[in-house]
C-alpha cells in the first residue's frame, strides 16, 4: 500500500472516529441543565476532527497533500516482530517474572535488529542482554523498593 | 535587601557538612531516577521521602529538594540521548536535544541543558526568596476563569508547535484532548472511553504515553539506521559543553526562567505546561524558527530553563500557603509536616532560620548539579556510541522497568506500545505528534475549568470577559493569533510600496 494512500485511508478514519465521539458525547450528556455535561467535549473535540479530517481526506484524495517515502517491507517486519516480542513480555510476566521475560525480550530483539551470529556481537551482546535486566531488577526492586514482578529463581 | 542577607545567611548554614552531604546525596539520587523514563521528580521524591526524613532538620529537606532538581534535570539526559522523557517535563527537551546527539552533538546538548538548567534554578531561586508573598496571593487569583483563559493563551502560543500541514496540528491537538478525556470524568462522574477495560478507568498517564510516542517511535524509525553495528562517527571535542552557546541563547534563558517561574507558581499547572509555552515563545520570536526541531541549542535553552524556573516557583504556594501546587510538592509538604513544620504564612515567622537554610541548600544545590553534570557529560554523551543492536535492546529493557514502576502494571506497557505504533504512523502520515501530547497535558485542564466556570456563573458565558484577569489573558489570545497576519499584511503593504517607488 502506498503512503499515500494510507493517507487518505487515515484521514478516512478520522472522519468516522469523529462521528463516534461525537455519537458518544451525546450517549454521556451533552448538557446538563445550562452547564456543559460529560459528553461535551467529546461532542466537540469529534466535531473538529471530523470536519478537519474530512478537509485532509480531500487533500490526499486531490493530490495535494506531497507526502516523503515510506516505510520498506524489511523494517516493517523487524517492527512487528519487535512488538510481538514486547507483547509477549507483557504476557509471560505474571507466570516468569518480569526479569526473565526482559532478559528474553532482549535477546530476541538483538537479534531481530541484527541477525547475526558474528562471535563478535554475540559475545559483548549476550552478556549486556542478562546483566542488564539482573542489573535494573536490583535498581528497581531492591534499591527503588518497586515490587517488580517476580518469578523462578525470585527473578 | 534584607532577603539576599538572610539568604547569605541561609547558605552559609546550608553550606555545613551534614547539609551538604544530604544535599548531594539527593542531587545523585535525583539525577538518577529523573533519567529512569517513568520516574519523575514525584515518584523520586516519595520513594526516597522515609530515608530523607530520616537525615532530621534542614538536611532532610535538602535532600529532598535535591531529589527534586536533580531528577529535573536527569530527565533531559535520557531526552537527548535517546529520545525517551525521563520525565513529563523534559518532552520539550526532545525537540532539538535529540537531533543534536543524533548529530553528534550530545556533550554540547547536554551542557546547554546544564547550563538553562542552573539559570533557570537561579532566576527561579531569586523569584523564590523576593516574590514570595505577592505572587503567592495573585496566584490564589487564578480561579477556574482565569486557569481556562489562560490554557486557551497557551494554545494560541503553542500552535507554533504544528508541523508543515496546520490541519494535521490541529487533529494531532483534538486527538491528545480526546485520549486526555479517557477515564472517570473528574466533574460529572460517568467514565468515558475505556471499553470496560478497568485499567482505562483512572485516565492514561502522560508519561507513558510520552515514553512510547517519541522513544518507542524514534526507535521504530531507526530501525534501519546503523544496524550494521557500526559506530557513530564524532569528534572529541563534541562530547563536551560550549560556553558560546550559553552566550548566544541568553535571550531563551532568561525567556524560559521567567515564562517557567510565573506558569510553575500557579497550582495545578506545572513544569510540563511551562517548558511548552517557554519552547513555544523561543519559536516565535526566534528569526529562524524554521530551524526548531532540526537541532538548534536555543530549542534546549527555554525549555529547560523553564523547567528548572518553575520546580522552585512551585515552591512558593506551599511554602507560603501552605498549598502543595502539585504532586511533588504534596510529597515535600508530607516531609515538612512529618519534621514538625506548618507550611503557610507563619512558616517564615516561625521557623524564619530553618527557611533560609533550605533555600541556601537550594543554591547549594544547583551548583553542585552543574559540576557533577559537567563531570559526566563526556560520559553519559558517549552512550551514544554503542552499536544499535546492542543499545536498543538496552532502552526497551529500560523502558520495560520504567512504565511498570509508574504504576505497578503490565497495562502501561501496552499503552506505550500502542503509542509507539500510533506515534510511527502519524510521523509517516506527517501528524506531528507535539501537539497530540499538548493536548494530553492541556485538554483535561481546560475541560475542568471551562465546566467549573459554567457550572458557577449557571451557564452564563459573559463571565469570561467579565473578570479582569480573564479578559486582559483573552486580549493577549487575540493578539498572538492576529499578530502573523497582521506581519504579513503590513510586509505586503511595504513590498507593495517599495515596487511603486521601484518602478516610479
Amino acid at each position: 500500500m502506498s503512503i499515500t494512500r494510507a493517507d487518505q485511508l487515515f484521514a478516512l478514519f478520522l472522519v468516522l472516529f469523529g462521528f463516534y465521539l461525537i455519537w458518544s458525547g451525546f450517549d454521556y450528556g451533552y448538557m446538563n441543565g445550562t452547564t456543559p455535561g460529560a459528553g461535551f467535549f467529546p461532542v466537540l473535540i469529534g466535531g473538529v476532527i471530523s470536519i478537519l479530517s474530512a478537509f485532509n481526506l480531500y487533500r490526499a484524495l486531490a493530490g495535494r497533500e506531497k507526502l516523503a517515502g515510506g516505510v520498506a517491507g524489511r523494517d516493517i517486519v523487524k517492527i512487528v516482530l519487535i512488538s510481538i516480542a514486547f507483547v509477549a513480555v507483557i504476557f509471560a510476566t505474571p507466570f516468569t517474572g518480569l526479569t526473565l521475560s526482559v532478559i528474553a525480550f532482549m535477546l530476541a530483539a538483538g537479534f531481530i535488529i541484527r541477525p547475526s551470529l558474528a562471535p563478535g556481537f554475540l559475545l559483548r551482546f549476550v552478556p549486556v542482554a542478562i546483566l542488564f535486566p539482573l542489573f535494573l531488577r536490583v535498581a528497581f526492586g531492591d534499591w527503588l523498593r518497586i515490587p517488580v514482578p517476580t518469578g523462578p529463581f525470585g527473578l | 535587601m534584607e532577603v539576599f542577607a538572610l539568604l547569605f545567611d541561609g547558605i552559609v548554614q546550608a553550606a555545613a557538612p551534614a547539609t551538604l552531604l544530604a544535599t548531594l546525596f539527593g542531587v545523585v539520587i535525583g539525577l538518577l531516577i529523573g533519567a529512569l523514563p517513568g520516574l519523575g521528580p514525584s515518584a523520586g521524591v516519595a520513594i526516597m521521602l522515609p530515608v530523607a526524613i530520616s537525615l532530621g532538620g534542614v538536611p532532610a529537606l535538602a535532600c529532598l529538594a535535591g531529589i527534586y532538581y536533580g531528577s529535573m534535570f536527569g530527565g533531559a539526559v535520557t531526552s537527548i540521548l535517546l529520545g525517551i522523557p525521563g520525565d513529563p517535563p523534559s518532552v520539550m527537551t526532545i525537540m532539538d536535544g535529540y537531533p543534536m546527539a543524533k548529530n553528534g552533538e550530545a556533550g554540547r546538548a547536554l551542557g546547554m541543558s546544564v547550563f538553562a538548567s542552573f539559570v533557570g534554578g537561579l532566576i527561579g531561586l531569586i523569584g523564590l526568596v523576593t516574590l514570595s508573598i505577592p505572587i503567592a496571593s495573585a496566584a490564589l487569583a487564578f480561579g477556574p476563569t482565569e486557569m481556562t483563559a489562560l490554557m486557551i493563551f497557551a494554545l494560541s502560543l503553542v500552535s507554533v508547535l504544528g508541523g508543515r500541514n496546520p490541519i494535521k496540528g490541529f487533529v494531532a491537538l483534538a486527538l491528545g484532548f480526546w485520549v486526555g478525556m479517557i477515564g472517570l470524568d473528574p466533574i460529572a462522574g460517568p467514565i468515558r472511553f475505556t471499553w470496560g477495560s478497568v485499567n482505562l478507568f483512572d485516565g492514561v498517564d502522560f508519561s507513558v504515553v510520552a515514553v512510547g510516542l517519541f522513544g518507542l517511535t524514534a526507535m521504530f524509525l531507526s530501525l534501519d539506521e546503523n544496524v550494521s553495528g557500526g559506530l557513530q562517527k564524532f569528534k572529541f571535542s563534541s562530547l563536551f559543553p560550549r560556553i558560546k552557546d550559553a552566550i548566544a541563547s541568553r535571550v531563551d534563558l532568561l525567556q524560559g526562567s521567567i515564562t517557567g517561574f510565573f506558569v510553575g507558581v500557579l497550582p495545578g499547572i506545572g513544569a510540563t505546561a511551562a517548558t511548552m509555552l517557554a519552547y513555544a515563545t523561543s519559536k516565535r520570536m526566534s528569526k529562524t524558527p524554521e530551524k526548531y526541531g532540526t537541532g538548534i541549542v536555543g530549542g534546549i535553552a527555554a525549555p529547560e530553563a523553564a523547567n528548572n524556573s518553575a520546580s522552585y516557583a512551585a515552591m512558593i504556594p506551599l511554602f507560603t500557603l501552605g498549598i502543595p501546587g502539585s504532586a511533588t510538592t504534596a510529597v515535600m509538604m508530607a516531609g515538612l509536616l512529618m519534621l514538625g513544620l506548618q507550611p503557610g504564612p507563619l512558616l517564615f515567622v516561625n521557623n524564619g532560620d530553618f527557611i533560609w537554610a533550605v533555600f541556601g541548600s537550594f543554591w547549594i544545590g544547583n551548583l553542585i548539579l552543574v559540576f557533577l553534570t559537567l563531570l559526566l557529560t563526556p560520559f553519559l554523551a558517549s552512550i551514544l556510541f554503542i552499536a544499535t543492536a546492542i543499545l536498543y535492546p538496552i532502552i526497551f529493557a529500560i523502558i520495560a522497568f520504567g512504565v511498570f514502576a509508574i504504576d505497578y502494571s503490565m497495562s502501561g506497557l501496552v499503552i506505550a506500545l500502542v503509542a509507539g505504533v500510533i506515534g510511527l504512523v502519524l510521523i509517516k502520515l506527517d501528524y506531528p505528534p507535539v501537539p497530540l501530547v499538548l493536548g494530553l497535558i492541556l485538554g483535561p485542564m481546560l475541560e475542568r475549568n471551562i465546566r467549573r466556570t459554567m457550572i458557577q456563573s449557571q451557564g452564563d458565558l459573559m463571565v469570561f470577559i467579565e473578570r479582569p484577569i480573564a479578559l486582559v489573558l483573552f486580549i493577549m489570545t487575540i493578539l498572538v493569533i492576529a499578530w502573523p497576519m497582521v506581519r504579513k499584511m503590513m510586509g505586503g503593504k511595504s513590498n507593495a510600496l517599495l515596487e511603486d517607488s521601484n518602478s516610479g
